[in-house]
């Protein structure tokens, strides 16, 4: 077989001017022609008929082999998946079993950090509200504490003020949960 | 009516063959590229036997690869695949030698037998390149047989391209230098 160079991608003469100046490009680009020259006037070495059959051959083996092994290799794979698949969801399941029920109560506080819980520089913009709701809260335990002390006096006025505070600590209360 | 498809066509049409494993194709890429993939082992190996069994294993890797072929120049990918096997096989053969040199070591007696020739010179090029630097005798070489341009090689070498191109001139202006000695010798 002869072999021709051609090198389609490239323009030497163009990689050689880059390279060198014009008289070294003329000569490296001489040098590399003749070099090329010793390789082709060198018979090229062809691999024999047998060769090549053989090389043929492995790959009708190789596709015809892997044509008869495609199927079982799906049917394990998908029988490998089903069983992690089984096992994972067994393990799930036996861990929500064993598990102790969740008191919802005790979670939420644990969540939260004792400074968090009391510390008033954590109210956001939007907390302000329940800052408010704090306050009256509070001024109304006052309240009912000076009621009970009978600080007002007479039994009318007494009585008046108590439902006073239980409707004010119903509004609260209903303005409270509708947040 | 469509005309005569161009060789790029007629491969990109094989290439196409070979990714859905069609056997006709892949007999057609290895009667494509058998005689340029074997005369780069046979000159780098200088033997037939050897050049033959990594022909066979080239084309088990094209067949197992050829699905990773993204369009790239495919003297590249070939001729690159060709490389790492030769590569893999003188690493092979070092580690080979090395055992065997220190089973050697062993032995208590001295082995009067010459060493075998590794090499065997086939016509006068086999026997310069025998004598080359290996890299650059294994760089020309692949210049040769893979047509590849500077560019190719210096991307497969991950090298930069003056670097290539002044080994490959180097290569073979040593290898002319080593030819014209060869010359005066047989006249003398």
């Amino acid at each position: 077989m002869k072999i021709k160079m051609k090198n389609d991608n490239e323009n030497l003469n163009e990689l050689l001017k880059s390279l060198y100046n014009a008289e070294q490009a003329e000569l490296v680009r001489q040098q590399i022609q003749a070099g090329d020259k010793l390789f082709a006037q060198f018979k090229t070495h062809q691999p024999d008929a047998a060769n090549i059959e053989a090389v043929k051959q492995n790959i009708r083996d190789k596709i015809t082999s892997g044509k008869h092994t495609a199927l079982p290799r799906i049917i394990k794979f998908i029988a490998a998946a089903a069983c992690i698949l089984i096992a994972v969801s067994a393990g799930i399941m036996w861990m929500f079993k064993n598990s102790p029920q969740p008191q919802v109560g005790k979670i939420i506080s644990q969540n939260i950090t004792e400074e968090n819980w009391f510390s008033d520089e954590q109210y956001t913009q939007n907390d302000k509200d329940l800052a408010v709701f704090e306050e009256q809260y509070r001024q109304l335990q006052d309240l009912l504490l000076a009621v009970k002390l009978d600080e007002n006096g007479d039994y009318e006025s007494r009585t008046g003020s108590v439902d006073e505070l239980e409707t004010s600590f119903i509004e609260i209360k209903t303005s409270f949960w509708e947040g | 009516m469509k005309g005569p498809m161009s060789q790029d066509e007629k491969l990109n049409s094989v290439i196409a063959g070979c990714k859905k494993k069609q056997p006709q194709c892949f007999e057609r890429l290895v009667d494509m590229y058998a005689s340029r993939c074997y005369g780069y082992f046979y000159r780098l190996s200088g033997n037939a036997d050897t050049a033959g069994d990594l022909l066979n294993e080239l084309f088990l890797k094209v067949y197992q690869k050829i699905g990773s072929y993204r369009g790239e120049s495919f003297n590249g990918w070939i001729f690159r695949i060709a490389a790492n096997l030769f590569s893999d096989y003188i690493r092979q053969k070092v580690r080979y030698k090395k055992l065997l040199d220190e089973k050697q070591a062993q032995q208590t007696y001295a082995d009067s037998d010459p060493p075998r020739r590794e090499h065997f010179a086939a016509d006068k090029l086999d026997l310069c390149l025998s004598r080359l630097e290996p890299e650059l005798a294994e760089l020309i070489t692949l210049r040769f047989y893979s047509q590849m341009s500077f560019k190719e090689l210096a991307k497969l070498r991950r090298e930069p391209i003056g670097t290539t191109l002044s080994k490959v001139h180097r290569g073979l202006n040593r290898l002319r230098e080593l030819m014209e000695n060869e010359n005066k010798n047989e006249k003398r």
